[in-house]
């Protein structure tokens, strides 16, 4: 039982609540960061 | 408004009955989900300045402010993989707690000091900023206004420790996007019918307005992408990994997870959300192009100047202020239909015109300052902060003014509540129970807890009483964040980094690079972004060198 909350816990601590790794949830959060720059600079481009 | 006030007291005291042991009043009994963990975060950073001065900037200085935050995700993502879990594993109450593991109680001290003698000032800033634009545009009392928010975030703060800290944020942050969102929409229908939001955008892109991103690597300029990407990324590593205000938020995370991702959703979203706080003032400005602007945004000094000698000036200033505004209104309207022609060298022209009337009415605001300064020379000249809320109070709907002014408000004592809380948590966890009185009991530390609360809130107001001018506000505080963050980012990638390293090199590493990052502000133009950087690369770098000739001592 023990180590079945253990496992549970263990799992909670390592799993995202979204995409399934961490790995997918930074390479979002960096992918959005970029998207949101190139946007930014198209944005100061055309209305200059 | 005031019901708003007493409403947020009210559910902060009322949400947090149980708050009776030192857990719960410093990390929130490590209950809080991921998603109230990213409000609270939010909450924290966006003080009423943001709020106040951030439409302001964009009025006056364009979108480039923007650059500032773009450091922030990435540095949600290494705080994400490297301080969260090692917060977590430790089961540390502050960050500075971690550096006595890692080192020695000196290299603590010096994190706890640096970070108590920042904050506590900065939290005297979150008061002041707020007090003085309502002062003076709702004729209250300065002095009154400062202590009435004070001693209200100090009541429900010291009741609720770090739980009414996080359940007033969710309150305040949604009452903050209703209040802004709701004046982004009044611009919309205030805009004359013939322009549409792609013309205002047009007006403000001409107008240099809308430059969001400048590639440009010029040291001398305070705002590029490259003091963002890399300055930005060292000042957020160290607001969001070193400073408590924003560590405790986190550690009250029920598990590794709902922190990290407190952390990555606030990442995802704080940047579109200043984009867009930015763009209302550029629209704003866009507003103050079709109805004349008043010729300085502050009130008080105006009205100084008008019942002084140089009253029948300064009018006589305004009356050229309005006829510029309408030649240059006529000068927009061609600029505009010239765009729409698509005709490359009557866009070029007609811009110029406005450009030219632009400058002219710049001339006149110029003189009109130096009226300002004959009749005060101790007058504030630099009327940002007042921009937007003059916005809010001429234009908007009687219901809408109270809502924003809550807004204000909010954004006010969520910040202060959440440095209160931080400041009383360093004091008694890493002063007062690691040097002081070691083996007291909890209720005996809860007690020291809320009166430390008490004691650094009147510390907050009594600097925000003798507060003075300083520019613009967003800008002293980030610059006085600058002067240690670096110092502070550097001993901690220290400990986190590089296990050689000692306690004695990273700690006189750290001395040495605060006293170059002093030097730095006082005698140097280097832009305050780069504070940060320097101020951690000297502490790492001296560190290594350091660690060669000084003994050892490290617990890692």
């Amino acid at each position: 039982m023990q180590s079945e909350e253990r496992e549970k816990k263990s799992t909670d601590e390592t799993t995202p609540p979204i995409l399934g790794s961490w790995i997918r949830v930074y390479a979002l959060v960096f992918g959005n960061l970029i998207l949101l720059i190139l946007l930014f600079y198209f944005f100061t481009k055309v209305f200059e | 408004m005031l019901g708003f006030l007493a409403f947020v007291v009210i559910y902060g005291i009322i949400k947090t009955r149980g708050t009776n042991d030192m857990d719960s009043f410093i990390r929130g009994g490590r209950k809080t989900p991921w998603w109230t963990i990213t409000l609270s975060i939010m909450a924290t950073q966006a003080s009423a300045i943001t709020f106040l001065s951030t439409p302001g900037q964009a009025y006056v200085d364009g979108m480039r402010f923007v650059q500032f935050y773009l450091g922030l995700p990435i540095a949600m993502i290494i705080l994400s993989i490297t301080a969260v879990p090692l917060y977590h594993k430790l089961n540390v109450y502050t960050a500075y707690e971690y550096l006595e593991k890692r080192f020695d109680l000196k290299n603590r001290t010096l994190g706890s000091i640096l970070f108590l003698s920042q904050r506590g000032l900065a939290a005297g800033f979150t008061i002041y900023a707020p007090a003085l634009i309502l002062s003076v545009i709702l004729g209250w009392q300065l002095d009154l206004t400062i202590l009435i928010i004070g001693f209200t975030v100090i009541l429900y703060t010291t009741v609720g420790g770090t739980i009414a800290v996080n359940k007033t944020h969710i309150l305040q942050m949604s009452i903050i996007t209703v209040g802004m969102f709701s004046s982004f929409v009044i611009i919309y229908f205030l805009l004359p019918d013939d322009i549409s939001v792609i013309d205002a955008a047009y007006v403000a892109g001409k107008l240099g307005k809308l430059n969001a991103i400048d590639f440009s690597f010029d040291l001398s300029n305070r705002y590029t992408f490259w003091s963002g990407i890399i300055g930005g990324t060292f000042l957020m590593l160290s607001y969001f990994g070193t400073d408590q205000s924003q560590v405790q938020r986190y550690l009250a995370g029920s598990s590794i997870a709902e922190s990290r991702m407190g952390l990555l959703v606030n990442g995802l979203v704080k940047v579109p959300m200043q984009f867009i706080i930015l763009f209302i003032g550029a629209m704003v400005f866009v507003l103050y192009q079709f109805v004349t602007p008043p010729l300085f945004f502050n009130p008080v000094e105006e009205q100084n100047v008008k019942n002084s000698i140089y009253s029948e000036e300064y009018i006589e200033l305004e009356k050229d202020y309005d006829r510029i505004y309408k030649e240059k209104q006529v000068k927009i309207r061609e600029m505009l239909g010239a765009i729409e022609s698509g005709s490359e060298i009557e866009i070029t022209e007609k811009t110029n015109d406005v450009l030219a009337k632009q400058e002219e009415a710049t001339i006149v605001r110029e003189k009109a300052i130096d009226l300002i300064k004959e009749t005060n020379p101790d007058a504030d000249t630099n009327d940002t902060n007042f921009i937007f809320i003059t916005y809010i109070t001429t234009f908007l709907p009687i219901g809408l003014i109270g809502l924003v002014l809550a807004a204000i408000l909010s954004a006010s004592m969520s910040s202060t509540s959440a440095e209160l809380n931080a400041l009383a948590s360093t004091t008694v966890i890493d002063i007062y129970k690691r040097m002081i009185k070691k083996d007291a009991s909890d209720s005996h530390y809860l007690k020291v807890s809320k009166l430390s609360t008490i004691l650094w809130g009147i510390y907050a107001i009594i600097f925000a009483l003798f507060a003075s001018q300083l520019g613009s506000l967003v800008e002293a505080v980030n610059i006085l964040g600058s002067l240690v963050y670096g110092t502070i980012l550097g001993i901690f990638l220290v400990a986190f980094y590089l296990k050689r390293i000692g306690g004695n090199a990273s700690f006189y590493a750290a001395l040495v690079a605060e006293l170059v990052v002093l030097y730095c502000y006082l005698f140097t133009s280097i832009p305050f972004l780069w504070y940060n950087v320097i101020g951690c690369l000297l502490v790492i770098i001296l560190a290594l060198i350091l660690n060669t000739f000084l003994p050892q001592k490290s617990n890692s």
